[in-house]
């Protein structure tokens, strides 16, 4: 028949196995649960940083494409235009050749009309080399207009990044101590468990080591069970 | 900011801490590229940063901005001065509190009252110090505007110009007395060389010009790169003042930078060439026309004669 000890440890063992486990469950659900939360609030930093890149990249795409370059080079040429007429007004020279073209001017009829000829076709000349020089040129100052328009976007897109990047280095660590932090739930469950099954265990050594020398005890005079020695001493007591 | 649990022992004191320095390196680039920002596009910067913070004095924001010194909600007891004055025979001293129409948290124990109050929080203040974002006084940068630039094509204009003037108006001369020796002053020719001196003229007026853009666009490259060099500094860094003081150093350069300008190399040169051998030419198309006329023979014939 099972002794008390040996089914009192039994059971206490099991107790303590179950305990334990479910210590150790709280523990597990409880680190999981910090990591998620732990997880997704890096994912909200990380989410609110992509959206901001987002949000530079748009407005880098806005004037991006042909239609773009375009208009921005018409503005070119139209700036570069105005430039020429800035140093055709500055300059005393080309005013006053407008204002009093050369001195052939007081010759023949003939010779007069032949110069109003050759200066509306000097004019007309002076004219389309500008316009030319100005497309020529418009390209290099678009380019460059957006560029420097880009610049400020791509800085920002870095500095997003470097933030993004510097936030995921810390989130290994705040793995690690969510899940250390989780670890603590259950202690005590787990404690008394591990103090069970160890009292368990301990009653069963016993309980068994109880058995075990009851098998070869001879019960004495008063009826108690005593070792069977071979020291021959003891053979008196009988 | 939500920092994301921690907790957990030492592991969650470094997971807080290192979230509080990754908050604050990221505090600290921020301002630094709100300042690297006023430097080149102009605005209202914070100067003067602060080592300490008294709260009777006025701070300043890295972009400028009034300083609001941050707050918190605090709980404090005090001894209330008349017990009986809320008169409620179940009065709520021995029960544990509770609150009051105006919002005031009356406590429960012996007469003390626990109120909320705002107080200044501390350790943002420091945070802000720590990390260069509060200043004494506040500063207008003009930034390097389009204005900028534009003035310094008009310096190249206004340098290059003269020059091309005076030796227009050197060409020009040289052109009329050519025309002049060669009695051709009121001739075709004299309109065709002014026009070809004209639209010589304003090609280099033209070039001038795109000369002068060519510096802007020049000095417009450097100073944006002068820009990504201080903010890729500062990335790498999180060091806002050594960012902004390298971002200051160039800017003032940039703007204090006396251009060397090329001198305008000749360029009528040819107004008159041609001249000199044209008039030899015409003077001896004369000489051969009048002795023709003289012998007899028809421009263009052979000189040889006919031997019967």
């Amino acid at each position: 028949m099972c002794s008390p000890v040996l089914a009192a440890s039994a059971l206490a063992m099991t107790a303590g196995t179950a305990a334990q486990s479910y210590g150790q469950n709280r523990a597990e659900k409880a680190s999981k649960r910090n990591m998620e939360r732990v997880q997704t609030a890096e994912n909200q930093r990380q989410e609110k940083l992509r959206g901001e890149r987002f949000q530079q990249l748009d407005k880098a795409l806005a004037g991006a494409g042909v239609e773009g370059t375009e208009e921005r080079m018409q503005e070119a040429v139209e700036q570069r235009k105005a430039d020429y007429q800035a140093v055709d007004d500055k300059s005393v020279e080309s005013r006053g050749y407008r204002e009093s073209p050369s001195p052939g001017r007081r010759g023949p009829k003939v010779v007069q009309g032949e110069l109003d000829r050759a200066d509306a076709e000097t004019e007309a000349d002076i004219e389309q080399t500008a316009d030319a020089r100005a497309r020529l040129g418009s390209f290099g100052d678009s380019s460059l207009s957006r560029a420097l328009e880009l610049s400020p976007v791509k800085q920002k897109i870095a500095t997003s990044g470097n933030f993004a990047r510097g936030s995921a280095g810390v989130l290994p660590f705040e793995i690690k101590a969510a899940y250390q932090k989780g670890q603590k739930k259950g202690r005590t469950a787990r404690t008394i468990g591990q103090v069970l099954s160890t009292a368990g265990q301990a009653g069963m050594s016993a309980g068994a080591f109880n058995a075990a020398s009851g098998a070869s005890l001879v019960p004495n005079m008063q009826g108690q069970a005593a070792p069977l020695m071979n020291n021959s001493s003891f053979v008196g007591m009988y | 900011m939500c920092t994301g649990g921690g907790g957990g022992g030492d592991g969650g004191k470094a997971a807080r801490e290192a979230r509080q320095r990754e908050e604050e390196r990221q505090a600290r680039i921020k301002s630094g590229m709100s300042r690297i920002d006023a430097i080149f596009d102009g605005g209202t910067v914070g100067s003067g940063r602060a080592d300490s913070y008294d709260p009777d004095a006025s701070y300043f924001t890295a972009d400028g901005g009034a300083f609001v010194a941050p707050t918190k909600s605090a709980k404090y007891r005090v001894r209330r001065a008349n017990r009986t004055s809320y008169g409620h025979p179940e009065d709520h001293f021995a029960h544990g509190g509770t609150i009051r129409e105006d919002g005031v948290r009356i406590g429960g124990t012996n007469g003390y009252v626990t109120k909320t109050r705002n107080v200044l929080d501390m350790d943002a203040v420091n945070s802000m110090l720590n990390n260069g974002g509060l200043f004494t006084g506040t500063e207008e940068r003009k930034g390097f505007t389009d204005d900028f630039y534009d003035k310094r094509s008009q310096a190249y204009v206004d340098f290059a110009t003269p020059q091309l003037e005076d030796q227009y108006k050197d060409a020009s001369a040289a052109l009329t007395s050519a025309l002049s020796r060669s009695g051709q002053l009121r001739s075709t020719l004299a309109g065709d060389r002014s026009s070809k001196l004209q639209k010589s003229f304003a090609t280099q007026r033209q070039s001038v010009a795109d000369k002068g853009r060519e510096y802007a666009n020049t000095a417009r490259r450097n100073i944006n790169a002068s820009r990504d060099d201080a903010v890729s500094m500062l990335q790498a860094s999180a060091d806002p003042d050594a960012a902004v003081s390298s971002a200051l150093n160039k800017a003032s350069a940039a703007r204090d930078a006396v251009p060397a300008f090329d001198p305008l190399a000749p360029v009528f040169q040819n107004a008159t060439a041609g001249l000199g051998s044209y008039m030899q030419g015409s003077r001896m198309g004369e000489i051969n026309s009048k002795v023709n006329n003289i012998y007899g023979r028809k421009p263009g014939a052979g000189s040889g004669s006919v031997v019967r």
